[in-house]
């Protein structure tokens, strides 16, 4: 069971980088919460709104962004700065276990890994193209996140809520 | 969603050495290990302990292809987490943390053992190499009877191209571009890579030998010639050595005129001008981020020179020489 909340708190402007040295902006926080344990999802884009509709998560409220123990970051590019050369056809995701962990990685870059029973995970995602092929893509994304998870026991039957802060 | 490489599939390993730290191998392919092995070679009489990180690659990635690849790959890193993308051709990622790097790769990257070298284990290496306590050092460096001389600038001064021209000269080529320092019993050793070398197309007004190639686009999109300098040149190759002094070289501007000049570098200064250069690592490894700073204060408290020149790189390796041999004792 999800919840979303649409709470505004400050944007946090925070970050993945690459190689750890130029910092992405990613001003945009979104919270779930699994019993004590906190996914953020940190993002340059609001469209992440429609990807939590396309995954059904109903709205609920709350405030503030605590320290995640997993956190996810989601880039978007536009249709113009897109490596086209990939096309919009959606590939299928690729899921890998490697001694204790699983990862899944998508072709345009994104990518999720975490070592259950730990709640400790990390991931970046990627994502280009129109509005619409985005969404598309980043719902395919966190769908299999969360599928991930389901089939490795990483959730629990207590419910998972989604926060919002932007 | 499709089902990729398994743990279980990993059925080959073996012992890397990185920098003097052992490592272990795991991976489902027989050219793999050997590729690997090979460009971390592990000296058993030296580096006998329990390895200190563990790599698994497998060649679970299928949605590559069977030929030669030319993609650079993209990074992203949060905290101890790092993940190299190579598009279709593969991933690597990295727990810094847990010294632990995973990655599934293509058929068409294990196949072009050159790109293998260059853009995924030097990556490995690398990425790795902090986690272990060692410094990774923007610096070319060369050996003679054992004894180093590291030449450290900014990229595009000439380090591989005077690396180059001073192996000529009968020293030993340790590396072009980037060196690993690490403690040592008795002090600090320095190690290579086995990579090409890259040099300007320019490069081949001073190499005759590379007139009879043809430069091409690297990965970073640059126009260059990629060498193995061991075999077009036949020069020496040194894996490692204990470092006696670092050049810092500036290139002064080109007057037509030949000029190699020397001052001394203090401590202050040589701490200041090398850590521009060195990659901020993540506070989750903490512990190894004090050794190295460790190794960088004694590596400061080695001699330091810089050394303004311009003009034929044969001709300025050969004053180069000099000073070494005169101001530092190699």
């Amino acid at each position: 069971m999800f919840e979303r909340d649409s709470s505004i708190t400050p944007k946090s402007a925070a970050a993945s980088t690459d190689l750890l040295r130029r910092r992405v902006l990613l001003p945009y926080a979104l919270r779930l919460i699994l019993r004590d344990s906190t996914i953020c999802i940190r993002t340059d884009s609001a469209l992440m709104s429609e990807v939590l509709s396309n995954l059904n998560l109903p709205c609920n409220h709350s405030s503030g962004v605590a320290n995640a123990k997993w956190e996810i970051a989601v880039e978007t590019k536009r249709e113009a700065e897109a490596d086209l050369s990939l096309g919009s056809e959606f590939e299928p995701v690729e899921i890998y276990h490697i001694g204790p962990s699983c990862a899944l990685r998508m072709c345009g870059g994104s990518w999720f890994a975490h070592t259950p029973p730990s709640l400790c995970g990390v991931g970046f995602a990627m994502v280009a193209g129109n509005k619409r092929e985005q969404i598309d893509q980043l719902t395919v994304y966190f769908r299999a996140i969360m599928s991930l998870l389901e089939k490795d026991g990483a959730r629990s039957n207590s419910a998972m809520t989604l926060e919002v802060c932007s | 969603m499709i089902e990729g490489g398994h743990n279980s599939d990993a059925r080959y390993s073996t012992t890397l050495g990185l920098a003097g730290h052992v490592c272990s191998l795991r991976t489902d392919s027989v050219r793999l290990m050997e590729i690997t092995g090979a460009f971390f070679p592990f000296n058993q009489d030296r580096e006998a302990s329990a390895p200190r990180a563990a790599i698994t690659l497998l060649t679970g990635c299928r949605r590559g292809s069977s030929i030669g690849c030319c993609t650079f790959p993209i990074f992203r890193g949060r905290n101890e987490f790092v993940h190299a993308d190579y598009g279709r051709e593969g991933s690597v990622w990295f727990d810094l943390k847990a010294r632990e790097v995973a990655g599934v790769l293509s058929e068409g990257i294990i196949a072009d053992v050159e790109y293998l070298r260059r853009a995924v284990l030097a990556v490995i290496a690398g990425v790795l190499a902090p986690s272990l306590g060692v410094i990774v050092l923007h610096a070319g460096c060369v050996v003679r009877d054992g004894r180093a001389i590291l030449l450290a600038a900014h990229s595009g001064e000439g380090k591989s191209t005077l690396s180059l021209a001073l192996a000529l000269r009968g020293w030993s080529l340790l590396s072009d571009e980037w060196t690993f320092v690490s403690a040592a019993t008795n002090g600090l050793s320095v190690w290579g890579m086995q990579t090409s070398v890259k040099l300007m197309p320019d490069a081949s007004l001073y190499f005759p030998l590379l007139t009879t190639l043809s430069p091409t686009i690297s990965l970073n999109e640059e126009l260059s010639f990629e060498i193995d300098p061991w075999i077009l040149f036949g020069v020496n190759r040194a894996i490692d050595a204990t470092p006696l002094g670092i050049i810092f070289l500036k290139r002064a501007q080109d007057s037509g005129e030949h000029i190699c000049h020397a001052s001394q570098f203090g401590a202050e200064e040589t701490m200041k001008t090398l850590l521009e250069e060195i990659e901020e690592q993540p506070e989750a490894i903490a512990d190894q981020n004090r050794t190295r700073q460790l190794l960088m204060q004694q590596l400061c408290r080695l001699p330091a020179l810089k050394v303004s020149f311009s003009g034929n790189p044969a001709v300025v390796a050969a004053d180069l020489d000099k000073i070494l041999t005169e101001q530092l004792c190699v």
